[in-house]
């Protein structure tokens, strides 16, 4: 089991020094295509000096290879810069982290609650209404995108009904995250409901389960212990590919209902073309589905005894 | 014990299958059955026979789509196919128990293998907690599991797969029923193991008073085991009686087909040993025809002489990664094995699961390295050949019919591609020449010529074999290697098969090398026979010499652990 | 072992032979002639044909194609005239939807709209397919360091949000090359999208490979004298591609909707392309006002019925060919 656990950390190594090389390509492209320092005085104009210091600070004298280099160096001991604002951005991803976070929390128990009850329900009772009516309905919010899905529960709940605020803004709450985190939510409800359900009519007709009610177990005791507990697996697996989704998921729900999270952030300095901050954020982004998804893994792992022993 | 009573009692039972909305499809038709208290008996068929169906009905057990049309099903004199819910679960465990067929797909993966067998006692009422937990370690002693105490804390993947089937043997009898439905329970294992458990099993049900429904494809075990026979057909009891009398005196057509055809049974008869005798000297005439073309032509690789292929010392050694990522482990599947294989002849290669054998017919294939000693196709080693030219003319003359019929051909091919496929490689013949071979391919294993543009999903394991034949004889090879080429068959199929393959070794002068796990089959085919345990060769002997006089003691067992071997046949 | 003198047989288990008409023995293993031949694919079809979900989908897309190549046919209007005195302004003769906030048709819009949207996704879904389907096969079947570099790789590529991605590569075009034009800007969310999502299929596909690799007629063909390469080629490549050809229908629905998200973000294809993507970015603030929603509603509608149409078509597609999928 520890060396399960020992060589899934060794592959995320070559994995976070792989994306930020990629990351940092892609920022770069952006410097050579415009001119980096105009850019983030928008229309003001620059003088030489502060130019020149600009460049110096941010290295954008260096070749690429460099760059990237002095990222990682910077990285490992925490410092990632500087935003063109002046404040590390450190200090801005801390900020912009808590609410994410709270989001990104409340939207996976939201998906992963809702979204296994449904689909156990449906499998359980397969062919019937209630199992026709969830596949409708996880394909329909498949289907729609998530920003749609975003403005219509907006203007519904926020416009409409003026249940809960349209826009959260600075000073946010949980409940305010309420409507967000369900609209967040939704692509991967709709996944769950139907890997769960897929699992579980699988399992049902399993040989296991037919020796398990051979012994003598009630629908409960069986339904229990050898279909979800088996069913559960697949979700799991599912949710490590999930976070990364979720991460994506945040920079438009963060858009639409104004939060300060660090998609947002993320999202801003992209259009700025802030540099530091983009590959900043980007690469918090990654590391922490590395980390999580490591954690998933891990999971799995506790969860199916065949990875562990083998 | 009292007689008067029957446990179970089956009256004129119907099940059926829905199939779309309307139609059901029957399973099992009118099928009449008794069990006393404490008697074994046996239901026999092959797949389709609806030997299955009829058990899992008992205890409502049925697929999803499956229904119990018609009949009664009496358990200690009440009907329970109208029973509630309640009811059966409360018969499932106590009072009927179940011992199901493949080890590994039976057991929950995500459960210790004590605790789903304390499942078992506490569903049932038998015990909780600690005592429980006492209890699961008994049930593994006495199902023949050693060092169970540490068994029971392990998952079903450890285990092997014998000890899988004596742990679902200890979830079975439990709760101690009074009727034990084994469904058959030993059919994944390999024949030694088998006997044992089946022997073990037989013990304990003797000795705690339980009834067995055994569920089996092998007539020989049957009739072993039980006292009391029912052969079923396609959904119906075709025949049914005390065991001993139905196997030396069948009456119905189709019992007398299986009798005169299973091979534990069969290869006792002297007809059939007469018979493999008369394939062989035709064969070997053949052959030597063959052999004197060969030595002339520069087409052909070979010298032409009697030794078509042999073997010397050839071993293969896999080396695996070990528990640490920088620690290897060098395992040796083949050690040391020596044999020969003269023209005309069938040389066959008998062993349990991990004896090495089929990695012996993978590396004369080339299919596998080889890791140390040579292998000589008529005097060239092949090894040592040199360029595609020779490479290509060692594959002609030497060609694999595989195991599994469903994988052994590509489901995206017509049967007719299949076929064709080795002469287009060799660029033999023009589109119309390949076509006309392949018809009379398709003739030479019986097969009807409209075949030829169907695709296997649409053909029966015994047919896909049989064309898996055809293409392994398109380019008119010397050698043709059957690696557990029956195995996975039905009895009355495998022996149709065997005779085939009898019949073209006999007409082409074939060689044979032939790869079973089952020794009652080797004695229909094969002249010599090399028996194989942990990658080396235990005994090398004719047929007879190893059927009448063994020498090993690993020999001996096998020989003994053929189902049904001791069952005296009347006019043998 | 069975006592061998005969012992009288208990009531029910008397000996019964069966009237061999009532059970008639069959051939053993007949060829059953009287079917038509069936190919795997014919058998896939038929299944195909007899789900209610396969025609809905094949509906959509008949629609969807007759809309691309001749929108003509659904509407009078020209989608690139606008009066601003219409704004917002409500349907009416040969404008069934009304006007959007600069005066444009929403429905004539939304028709047009469909070729961008439409193109973006199956040129993504046929990049990725490419790219997939070659690395899977490559790592799946030579294995050994060869698989190890192509997984690596495409674990860090996989790391990457690929919205994220997109939005990076996007705006660092935008600078390179800001005056792209219609089709250079619908190649560079093509391409985008094309090089960070590979990874998935190329998952799919190295599994389905390692399977199909190890079956006997891949060995069987070996045995003949084929090469590793035309083993590949004729044996293992096709048996391997049937998930991959289910995820790819259904990622095709995915990518209209990614190039959607980009518009919405203000980075995908351009405010000049008539797309549905942009249609619904635009629309977005008039929700907080509530004015004719029209104006939202028929483009996004619009999307998700595509894709909608794609993602049955995928899951029927899959239970056709996989029998163990099927509902029955």
């Amino acid at each position: 089991m520890w060396w399960y656990v020992a060589k899934r950390l060794l592959q995320t190594i070559p994995v976070i020094i792989g994306a930020t090389f990629i990351i940092s390509l892609m920022t770069y492209l952006r410097q050579i295509g415009g001119d980096p320092v105009a850019g983030m005085f928008g229309d003001r104009p620059v003088s030489d000096a502060v130019r020149v210091q600009i460049e110096q600070q941010y290295h954008f004298d260096e070749p690429f290879i460099i760059q990237w280099l002095l990222f990682l160096k910077g990285a490992v001991v925490g410092d990632f810069g500087t935003a063109f604002s002046g404040q590390p951005v450190l200090d801005l991803v801390k900020r912009a982290f808590p609410v994410t976070v709270t989001l990104a929390v409340m939207a996976l128990i939201f998906e992963m609650v809702l979204g296994i009850i449904v689909g156990t329900i449906a499998g359980l009772r397969r062919g019937r209404w209630f199992d026709q009516f969830s596949l409708v309905l996880s394909l329909a919010l498949i289907a729609i995108p998530i920003f749609v899905v975003g403005f219509v529960l907006q203007w519904l709940f926020g416009v409409e009904w003026k249940i809960f605020p349209a826009t959260v803004g600075g000073d946010w709450t949980i409940e305010k995250l309420i409507i967000p985190a369900i609209v967040l939510g939704t692509t991967s409800f709709a996944y769950i409901v139907r890997l769960t359900r897929g699992s579980v009519a699988e399992s049902l007709v399993s040989d296991h389960v037919r020796t398990a009610r051979a012994k003598g177990l009630s629908n409960g005791r069986v339904v229990r212990n050898h279909v979800l507990r088996n069913s559960l697996v697949p979700v799991v697996t599912f949710l490590g590919v999930d976070l990364g989704a979720l991460m994506a998921g945040a920079v438009i729900t963060e858009g639409i209902f104004n939060i300060p999270g660090v998609g947002n952030l993320a999202f801003r300095a992209i259009q700025q073309g802030q540099s530091p901050t983009v590959i900043s954020v980007i690469t918090i982004m990654v590391l922490v589905y590395v980390v999580t998804s490591l954690v998933v893994d891990l999971l799995y792992a506790a969860l199916d005894p065949r990875i562990r022993y083998a | 014990m009292n007689h008067q009573e029957p446990l179970l009692q089956i009256d004129d039972l119907h099940v059926g299958f829905k199939a779309g909305r309307k139609k059901i499809l029957p399973a099992v038709e009118g099928v009449n059955l008794v069990i006393y208290p404490g008697q074994t008996v046996a239901i026999v068929g092959e797949s389709g026979s609806g030997k299955s169906t009829t058990a899992h009905a008992v205890i409502d057990l049925l697929p999803g789509t499956g229904r119990v049309t018609g009949g009664r099903i009496l358990f200690e004199g009440t009907d329970i196919v109208a029973a509630d819910r309640r009811k059966i679960l409360a018969l499932r465990g106590s009072s009927i128990g179940l011992v199901p067929q493949d080890p590994m797909s039976n057991l929950n993966p995500l459960w210790r293998v004590g605790f789903q067998i304390k499942e078992a006692l506490i569903a049932n009422g038998v015990a909780h907690g600690k005592e429980a937990d006492r209890r699961v370690v008994e049930l593994l002693e006495e199902a023949g599991l050693p060092d169970a105490e540490r068994r029971a804390h392990q998952y079903p993947h450890e285990f092997s797969g014998g000890m899988r089937q004596r742990a679902l043997i200890a979830m079975g009898l439990a709760a101690r029923p009074k009727l034990l439905i084994a469904d058959e329970p030993t059919s994944a294992l390999d024949v030694t193991v088998q006997k044992q458990i089946l022997d073990h099993l037989d013990g304990l049900t003797a000795t705690l008073g339980v009834a067995v429904m055994l569920i089996t494809h092998d007539l020989g075990l049957a009739a072993e085991r039980a006292d009391h026979l029912v052969v079923m057909y396609r959904g119906r009891v075709v025949e049914s009686g005390p065991a001993l009398q139905i196997l030396q005196d069948p009456q119905h057509p189709y019992t007398q087909r299986l009798v005169s055809k299973a091979p534990s049974i069969a290869s006792q008869r002297l007809s059939s040993i007469k018979a493999r005798a008369q394939v062989k000297e035709q064969a070997v005439e053949q052959a030597a025809e063959a052999a004197a073309e060969v030595a002339g032509s520069a087409d052909q690789l070979g010298e032409g002489s009697g030794q078509i292929l042999a073997v010397e010392n050839l071993t293969k050694v896999f080396t695996l990664r070990g528990a640490r990522p920088w620690q290897k482990s060098h395992f040796t599947a083949v050690d040391q094995v020596s044999f020969g294989v003269q023209r005309g002849t069938t040389t066959a290669i008998v062993g349990e699961s991990g004896s090495g054998k089929s990695t012996v017919a993978r590396m004369i294939l080339g299919l596998l390295p080889i890791t140390e000693g040579r292998v000589i196709f008529d005097g060239v080693d092949i090894q040592q050949m040199v360029g595609n030219d020779q490479r290509l003319k060692f594959r002609r003359q030497l060609q694999p019919v595989f195991q599994n019929p469903y994988a052994s051909l590509d489901p995206l091919y017509s049967i007719y591609r299949s076929i064709e496929e080795p002469l287009r490689t060799h660029g033999v013949g023009t589109s119309k020449e390949r076509e006309t071979k392949v018809r009379d391919l398709l003739d030479k294993v019986s097969l009807p010529s409209t075949v030829m543009s169907r695709y296997p999903a649409e053909l029966s394991g015994g047919q896909r074999q049989r064309v898996a034949i055809a293409r392994a004889l398109a380019l008119d090879p010397e050698v043709v290697i059957c690696d557990e080429a029956v195995s996975a068959l039905d009895v009355l199929v495998q022996a149709q098969i065997l005779e085939l393959l009898n019949d073209l070794q006999a007409e082409l002068g074939l060689s044979y090398l032939f790869i079973t796990h089952d020794l009652a089959v080797v004695r229909q085919i094969a002249d010599n026979v090399l028996v194989m345990q942990d990658g080396r060769v235990v005994e090398q002997a004719s047929v007879s010499e190893v059927f009448d006089n063994p020498q090993q003691e690993y020999t001996r067992k096998l020989l003994d652990a053929i189902p049904g071997g001791s069952i005296p046949l009347a006019g043998v | 072992m069975p006592d061998i003198s005969s012992s009288t047989p208990l009531p029910g288990q008397e000996r019964f032979v069966a009237s061999v008409s009532d059970t008639p023995l069959r051939e053993v293993d007949a060829v059953d002639t009287s079917a038509p031949p069936e190919s795997q694919w014919k058998e896939a079809w038929k299944h195909l044909r007899s789900n209610p979900l396969f025609w809905v989908a094949s509906l959509v897309m008949v629609v969807l194609a007759v809309m691309i190549a001749v929108p003509s046919l659904f509407t009078s209007a020209d989608p690139q005239y606008a009066n601003l005195s219409d704004s917002l302004g409500p349907a009416r003769d040969g404008h069934p939807f009304g006007f959007n906030k600069q005066g444009y048709d929403v429905w004539a819009r939304t028709v047009y709209g469909a070729r961008a949207s439409v193109t973006v996704g199956l040129l993504a879904t046929l990049i990725v397919a490419l790219l997939g389907i070659i690395t899977g096969a490559v790592a799946g079947f030579f294995g050994g360091w060869l698989d190890t570099i192509v997984s690596r790789f495409s674990d860090i590529v996989f790391s990457i949000p690929l919205l994220l991605a997109c939005i990076s590569v996007i705006s660092a075009v935008n600078n390179l090359w800001p005056d792209r034009g219609y089709w250079g800007s619908i190649m560079v969310v093509v391409l985008a999208l094309g090089a960070f999502a590979w990874p998935q299929i190329t998952r799919q596909m190295r599994g389905a490979i390692l399977e199909v690799k190890n079956l006997e007629f891949v060995d069987a063909a070996t045995a003949i004298g084929a090469s590793r390469f035309t083993n590949l080629r004729r044996h293992i490549v096709p048996n391997a591609l049937a998930p991959v050809i289910v995820t790819s229908t259904i990622s095709l629905g995915v990518f209209i909707v990614s190039e959607a998200s980009l518009s919405f973000l203000g980075l995908g294809l351009p405010s000049t392309v008539v797309s549905w993507g942009n249609d619904i970015s635009q629309a977005q603030v008039l929700v907080r006002s509530g004015d004719n929603l029209d104006v939202l509603f028929v483009p996004a509608t619009a999307l998700a019925v595509t894709v909608l149409g794609f993602i049955l078509l995928g899951e029927a597609v899959r239970e056709a060919i996989d029998p163990k999928a099927r509902k029955s």
